[in-house]
């Protein structure tokens, strides 16, 4: 599973989005994820992929893409994958 | 008595409750009149065993669970009940959202957040990122806003055991201003967290649970009374001007509402204040004592505060006060501090639509420093020509609210 699915499967777990809506190009509002729930699944994702995001990634990350590509980029940094 | 026109009467046009009594007035009314009791054992890690009084059921099914981000159970129980009293007064889709108001009381908000929050941070855990805006004191007036439309006033009221009779009184007044034409009042309380409940533990007026019948450990009047019992959830009114009321009939009137303060001390009770507030409300409601034929007591349980609730009927009834029934629903379910005074409101109110009142459950022999008023006892009592009640909110900090309420 790519880190696009991963995020998918865990919105849709944690806030029963619908993954069909899920696009991974369309800004998180279109599928009513707002600044809020952003920061919940920021803060689980770090739990689940064990990694700090930084803050400034709850405003310059605007989609799921991007945010999966941030995640691999500090996956990738880490010092134990 | 003041003089001048009769104010506009402002007249409860639906009720909502998510108690521990249950989440129907009709069911919750019966248990209520059976001297029945919703207290229940409830162990948290680390503490003496407490006896409280919860709402049964999964509260969170109030919303989605994108929904839910943001909210925690003193929201959900909040909201699940002010639907419900809008739902009872046949309102819902407001031709202006800006003239209704929401008027709610709540002594501790959003604690149990915190507390998670400050437990996980303590164990060199993480907070959870939303713990201010879920635990902040008028979180749950916020997500009722947004989930009922509500876009007049919107107040938090915090006024610890008072904060929803004083709500209630306010929504009152504003209706009475012409500033608002729909008032949203309660309250909501959620404190059955461990840390919450250690707090009150630690200050020594905590009912232990009874060891014979844990049902029974809140005993208000009763000689052997060991303390308050906790209890959580919510409860609404939908108020409003009686020519806005399109002819319905309200389920009573709020007919006057006093706030007075003791100025005298942080915990005890203080019959200055009390007394204040109740012949306060009696002059606003233009009514003598005499003409009042029920008080919900206060009467949480503790030693210290029930004699004095006793004394300052005494005073304000003088010889009329053996005609007066009185009792404490707060042997049924619990104390809900911030919620206490708006679902006492909505046993006073019911006791009025129906011609009967509710026992102080539980309860068969008073301590002689509670006697003079006509106590239900055990179970409720029929009495068919109850025209005027009122609900007695006593705080912590000293703030006394008292509502009076009149029969259709």
């Amino acid at each position: 599973m790519n880190t696009i699915e991963r995020l998918q499967d865990l919105i849709h777990t944690k806030f029963d989005v619908e993954k069909s809506k899920i696009d991974p190009d369309a800004a998180f509002a279109d599928y009513d994820i707002d600044s809020l729930t952003l920061a919940e699944l920021i803060f689980a994702i770090e739990d689940e992929f064990h990694v700090n995001v930084p803050d400034s990634a709850a405003t310059s990350v605007t989609t799921l893409r991007g945010l999966a590509q941030l995640l691999d980029e500090l996956l990738a940094a880490a010092p134990t994958a | 008595m003041s003089a001048g026109p009769d104010p506009v009467r402002v007249g409860v046009a639906g009720v909502g409750l998510w108690s521990p009594l249950g989440r129907d007035l009709d069911g919750a009314w019966a248990r209520l009149m059976a001297g029945e009791s919703a207290v229940a054992r409830m162990a948290f890690e680390g503490l003496p065993e407490v006896a409280a009084a919860r709402v049964d059921g999964d509260v969170s099914s109030v919303l989605s669970k994108l929904q839910l981000v943001g909210t925690e159970r003193v929201s959900q129980l909040a909201l699940g009940a002010a639907r419900d009293a809008i739902q009872d007064a046949g309102l819902g889709a407001w031709a202006e959202p800006e003239r209704v108001g929401l008027y709610l009381g709540t002594g501790m908000g959003g604690a149990a957040t915190l507390d998670a929050g400050y437990a996980a941070l303590h164990s060199g855990r993480r907070l959870p990122p939303l713990s201010v805006p879920t635990g902040m004191v008028n979180g749950a007036a916020a997500i009722l806003a947004m989930h009922c439309d509500i876009q007049g006033p919107v107040l938090t009221y915090a006024v610890a055991c008072a904060s929803s009779a004083v709500a209630i009184a306010e929504a009152a007044h504003a209706l009475r201003r012409g500033e608002i034409d729909v008032a949203i009042a309660g309250g909501t309380e959620s404190i059955l967290a461990r840390g919450t409940v250690a707090a009150w533990q630690a200050l020594r007026t905590l009912a232990p649970p009874d060891a014979s019948d844990v049902a029974r450990s809140c005993r208000p009047f009763a000689p052997d009374r060991g303390g308050l019992v906790l209890g959580e959830g919510a409860a609404f009114f939908v108020l409003q001007r009686e020519p806005d009321l399109g002819g319905r009939a309200p389920r009573a009137w709020l007919a006057g509402s006093a706030v007075r303060c003791d100025a005298v001390h942080l915990t005890n009770p203080n019959q200055r204040g009390q007394i204040a507030a109740l012949t306060q409300a009696l002059r606003a409601a233009r009514l003598a004592p005499a003409d009042v034929g029920y008080c919900n007591a206060h009467g949480t349980g503790t030693v210290a505060g029930d004699p004095v609730e006793c004394a300052a009927l005494r005073a304000v009834w003088g010889d009329a006060l053996g005609a007066l029934r009185l009792s404490s629903t707060k042997a049924a379910h619990g104390h809900l501090l911030g919620a206490a005074g708006a679902l006492e409101a909505v046993w006073t109110v019911e006791a009025l639509r129906r011609g009967e009142v509710p026992p102080t459950a539980g309860v068969s022999t008073l301590d002689p420093a509670c006697e003079g008023p006509r106590h239900v006892l055990g179970s409720g009592e029929a009495v068919p020509g109850l025209a005027h009640a009122v609900s007695n909110s006593f705080a912590f900090g000293g703030t006394n609210a008292s509502l009076v309420f009149s029969r259709v």
